[in-house]
């Protein structure tokens, strides 16, 4: 899975490529922990993201929760089959999907 | 008409109802918790077991979003993954073994997961799951006892190839070393200098003649037992028993310098430990018995000898069987040393004589030296009793024969017994003998005699075995007529 992080003053934006699973998720875990000092907008682009796992949705979760404090989050570009999941799991009550 | 439609809807209306009452008994009653997850994320419906497996309440779940409820806990990932396998692969339902945090304690769930399309609608997903950890740690348990099974064939075979190989006559200090040794069981030997010790029980065969067969095994296990522990607390290897003999070695498989001092002081001990072995014998009414000890010191072959099938571990050469021949010139209660190990031991030694004699396989004569003692750091010593005869009142005529190996020569020779101790006599005769040859004399039964010394008096002959009737026979020549 690649990360891809573009940032704009307090905006940041990470764009994920491939697959999110249990093996990728601790990568962008550890990412986000410096990642996020300062953001006041994480904009997640999933529009080159093929599959997310439930390790994958918790670390999404996290972000959520630690930019509720700090800021705001929005997740954007999901392909048919990740909105499925973000529809079932109840996530997309959770994160402001675009 | 109108009655009768009447009554069905109520009769269908019943079974209706009684159906869905059965139906929520079943969903209550059994033992797998069932849950279903609406395509909105909420749980619309979870069991009583449901709710007990999860551990939480069922009033905290049914209305609740999924998200909220499963996504804390890295350590109920894999429930979730579950749920989520079964939306990206919705053709089929999902079997899984998984590990689920309820509270503080890690359950397994045996979880179906299915995705639920009511005609063309997508209605959610229904999860059936049950608890499985005890069934799981059963199976643990019974992995884990194959396995201890296992581990203790392979165990008994080891312990079988070890006793096999080196029977229960090493320390527990050197089949650990073996057994700490990858190399420990291979076949092949190496060359080494150390120190060989050869015992023999004098006259043995003669007893055993005349013995009953269990006594002499309770005599000879316990008159064994005492001299391997003797060897051992010096650090020696007992290679083999052969009958009542004993071969042992020093300075191997466990290598140290001072192996000629050690086969020393245990063969001191050794004999230190005969009168408590004869006094046990007295008591069960066992005859008395006598030990010679010969140690040499040289170079041999030691190590695992023998086939793929079968190694002893074994030790041979020239110095063994010279040890050998030592051994056969030792009188009962004697211990006779190599010149080379004399020369080995830095301790003092106690010699109470030295004898030259003439073995085959030795350049010339060799002087052996009898030890019956050993110096500081060992400081064993032990009483070589030798009793000068008394004279009987007159001689006891006898008919002799030499003996070769344990053979008798046939021809007939003449000779008296002119004085007795308990242990040796002076003996007259017109034969001419060498120092400690073999002869067996005719007085009550066969006594085996070896000559110790010319005197101007007669021969000084050992006896080696003593018959039964010997004492009743001799005294006839030692009262008044």
């Amino acid at each position: 899975m690649n990360i891809l992080k573009e940032q704009n003053g307090s905006e940041l934006v990470i764009k994920l490529e491939g697959r999110l699973d249990t093996s990728t998720s601790p990568q962008l875990e550890e990412e986000l922990k410096t990642a996020l000092e300062g953001v006041g907008l994480l904009v997640f682009d999933l529009c080159a993201l093929e599959y997310i796992s439930s390790a994958g949705l918790r670390v999404l979760l996290s972000a959520q929760k630690t930019m509720n404090k700090q800021g705001s989050m929005v997740v954007r570009g999901a392909n048919e089959d990740i909105m499925e999941i973000f529809d079932v799991t109840g996530f997309a009550d959770i994160l402001t999907i675009e | 008409m109108g009655s009768a439609d009447q009554v069905r809807t109520e009769t269908d209306h019943d079974v209706d109802e009684s159906i869905e009452v059965i139906r929520s008994r079943i969903l209550s009653d059994i033992t797998e918790g069932i849950m279903l997850i609406g395509f909105n994320g909420f749980i619309m419906y979870a069991n009583t077991t449901a709710s007990r497996i999860l551990g939480i309440p069922e009033e905290d779940m049914i209305g609740h979003s999924f998200a909220s409820l499963f996504f804390d806990k890295p350590e109920n990932d894999e429930f979730s993954q579950a749920v989520i396998e079964s939306i990206y692969d919705r053709e089929r339902s999902h079997d899984n073994i998984l590990t689920y945090e309820n509270g503080d304690k890690s359950i397994t769930l045996r979880m179906k997961t299915s995705f639920y399309i009511d005609g063309v609608e997508r209605k959610g997903i229904i999860a059936v799951f049950s608890d499985v950890t005890e069934f799981m740690e059963l199976q643990d348990a019974v992995r884990s006892m194959n396995k201890i099974r296992a581990l203790n064939d392979k165990l008994e075979l080891r312990n079988k190839l070890l006793s096999e190989t080196f029977g229960r006559f090493l320390s527990d200090e050197i089949v650990k070393k073996l057994l700490d040794t990858p190399d420990g069981l291979k076949l092949g030997g190496e060359k080494r200098t150390l120190t060989i010790m050869m015992s023999d029980l004098r006259g043995f065969t003669a007893l055993s003649e005349r013995m009953d067969a269990a006594d002499l095994i309770a005599l000879l296990n316990h008159y064994l037992e005492e001299m391997t522990l003797a060897i051992q607390k010096h650090g020696g290897t007992i290679i083999e028993f052969i009958g009542d003999g004993i071969l042992a070695i020093y300075g191997a498989p466990d290598y140290f310098a001072d192996h000629a001092s050690k086969a020393v002081a245990a063969a001191v001990e050794m004999q230190s430990r005969m009168p408590d072995i004869n006094k046990w014998n007295e008591k069960r009414g066992y005859p008395p018995l006598e030990m010679g000890i010969g140690i040499n010191t040289g170079e041999v072959i030691v190590g695992n000898i023998g086939s793929e099938k079968r190694t002893k571990y074994g030790v041979a050469g020239a110095a063994v069987n010279m040890c050998g021949r030592i051994e056969s010139y030792t009188t009962g209660g004697q211990i006779l040393i190599h010149p080379g190990t004399k020369e080995a031991i830095k301790e003092d030694l106690e010699i109470s004589k030295e004898i030259t004699v003439y073995p085959k396989g030795a350049k010339g004569e060799l002087l052996l030296s009898q030890v019956i003692g050993i110096g500081q750091p060992y400081d064993l010593h032990y009483a070589h009793k030798s009793k000068t005869p008394d004279p009987l009142l007159r001689p006891a005529p006898v008919c002799f024969h030499r003996l070769e190996g344990k053979h008798k020569i046939d021809k007939d020779l003449f000779g008296g017994i002119v004085a007795v101790a308990n242990d040796r006599a002076i003996f007259s005769t017109d034969t001419k003998m060498e120092l400690l040859d073999n002869i067996v004399i005719e007085a009550g039964g066969d006594l085996y005699c070896k000559v110790l010394k010319v005197q101007p008096d007669g021969y000084l002959i050992q006896y080696t075995a003593i018959p039964a009737g010997y004492g009743e026979w001799i005294t006839r020549y030692d009262e008044a007529q």
